[in-house]
């Protein structure tokens, strides 16, 4: 069983992607309205989902998106295609929550928002039953994600990002050593041991509800 | 491959980081050592939860805010793109400041005017008939005319102008002769006559009278 599960991660191919990269980028530089379209549909999301792991507030994060996709627009010029167009942007982001995660600590720690945000914001779609599953396996998978989106809060914002970035975003280690602009050696490292404290939180939580069981088995 | 960093093995065999001997030694360690087999399998559970974690979805607000971030710097990309587009951003800019300052005060204005031209329309005839015809004109010179009882003539002369100058009480205190022939005795006559003086304001006041004598018989 080990052996088959190592291929997780299927990968696009990196010339065709590379290719898409650089079409896009020609066409933003040129103002095509397409590809500012593209663009935001490709990376809004994810850039937003990785924004609000790394920093765990969604105001917050919000405002780190702007502040991306304002230099992602102002700077697509100077992109050389050394790296790929979501490495790039990933890197911005990554330095974003940086800066104001260091503002947030600085300035509003001791402020409290309610977070109406996400509340406002279901999608329609997520009110149709899935009938693929059954409501205890939703409801149990739901109940793990919260359980592990809260052990990553609490573990150092350093092991975060390279755990949400390999774990995640499912990005490669040469990918998140560009993001970070860091060496594969402290990559693996920071993943070694963020994988560590996660599991060391997610085994504190699980004391006592068992829930992340991890080998289910059937009644007999 | 031994139980001497489980943690390490584990990682490196989830990503792919070891070398395919590694890779058999380990998953041969695997099936032999019941520890480091839970330990992978929680692991690999782990990262297939985590990979397979909705991606929090982006708030419409910020959807909407980025589209319109996109839109103005495509608007600004496309403007610095030649100093004619910049021209037209200009002008198109200065005539919708204008645009959104006159279109406010337009009807106030266009009001306003109307009104002060049917005002104006209303009142002008009535200040154009206020002026009577026998009205006393102001600043004019009144009219000199010979008292026809002080005229003596003394004697025979022939076609005479003269320009007599005539103080405020009607007497001739200078004359000159422009044309003709005057003898002395026309000229005693003609500063011993009394003449109705000019008016000025209303006021008696001195003046100059050309004067014809023509004809003139001597009585007596």
């Amino acid at each position: 069983m080990a052996a088959s599960i190592l291929d997780l991660s299927p990968e696009r191919t990196a010339e065709v992607a590379e290719a898409a990269d650089l079409r896009l980028v020609q066409s933003l530089r040129e103002g095509s309205e397409w590809a500012y379209e593209e663009l935001l549909s490709r990376f809004q999301q994810p850039v937003y989902a990785l924004a609000l792991r790394l920093l765990g507030d969604s105001s917050e994060a919000a405002d780190v998106v702007q502040e991306v996709f304002l230099k992602v627009f102002r700077n697509v010029g100077s992109f050389r295609g050394q790296s790929s167009l979501k490495t790039w942007v990933y890197r911005i982001t990554v330095n974003e929550a940086h800066n104001a995660r260091r503002w947030f600590f600085r300035h509003r720690r001791h402020e409290a928002e309610p977070d109406l945000a996400a509340e406002e914001t279901r999608d329609w779609r997520e009110t149709i039953p899935d009938g693929s599953r059954s409501p205890f396996d939703v409801a149990f998978d739901r109940e793990q994600h919260v359980m592990i989106e809260a052990a990553l809060d609490r573990i150092n914002p350093i092991f975060r990002e390279a755990v949400v970035l390999r774990d995640i975003a499912d990005m490669s280690y040469e990918e998140i050593a560009e993001v970070l602009g860091i060496t594969l050696g402290t990559v693996k490292s920071r993943i070694l041991r963020g994988r560590g404290s996660l599991r060391e939180e997610l085994e504190g939580s699980l004391r006592s509800s068992r829930l992340l069981r991890l080998a289910p088995t059937t009644a007999e | 491959m031994s139980c001497a960093n489980p943690l390490e093995m584990v990682s490196s065999l989830l990503d792919g980081g070891m070398t395919p001997r590694e890779q058999k030694k380990a998953l041969t360690h695997l099936n032999s050592c019941r520890s480091c087999n839970a330990r992978f399998q929680s692991a690999y559970q782990l990262r297939r939860s985590m990979l397979e974690m909705d991606d929090p979805l982006i708030p419409e607000a910020l959807a909407g805010r980025l589209r319109v971030l996109a839109s103005h710097e495509r608007e600004r990309r496309l403007r610095r793109a030649s100093l004619s587009a910049l021209m037209r951003h200009w002008g198109s800019w200065v005539w919708l400041c204008f645009d959104n300052m006159m279109r406010p005060r337009a009807l106030p204005i266009a009001g306003g005017v109307i009104s002060a031209l049917l005002l104006v329309g209303v009142w002008l005839p009535a200040l154009a008939s206020n002026q009577s015809s026998d009205d006393v004109p102001l600043a004019t010179w009144g009219y000199i005319g010979p008292s026809p009882l002080d005229v003596r003539a003394t004697g025979g002369a022939g076609n005479a102008v003269v320009e007599l100058t005539i103080d405020e009480r009607g007497r001739v205190v200078d004359y000159t002769v422009t044309s003709g022939a005057m003898t002395p005795e026309l000229g005693g006559m003609i500063l011993f006559s009394r003449f109705n003086p000019a008016t000025l304001f209303g006021r008696p006041t001195s003046g100059k009278l050309v004067y014809r004598l023509s004809q003139v018989s001597v009585i007596g």
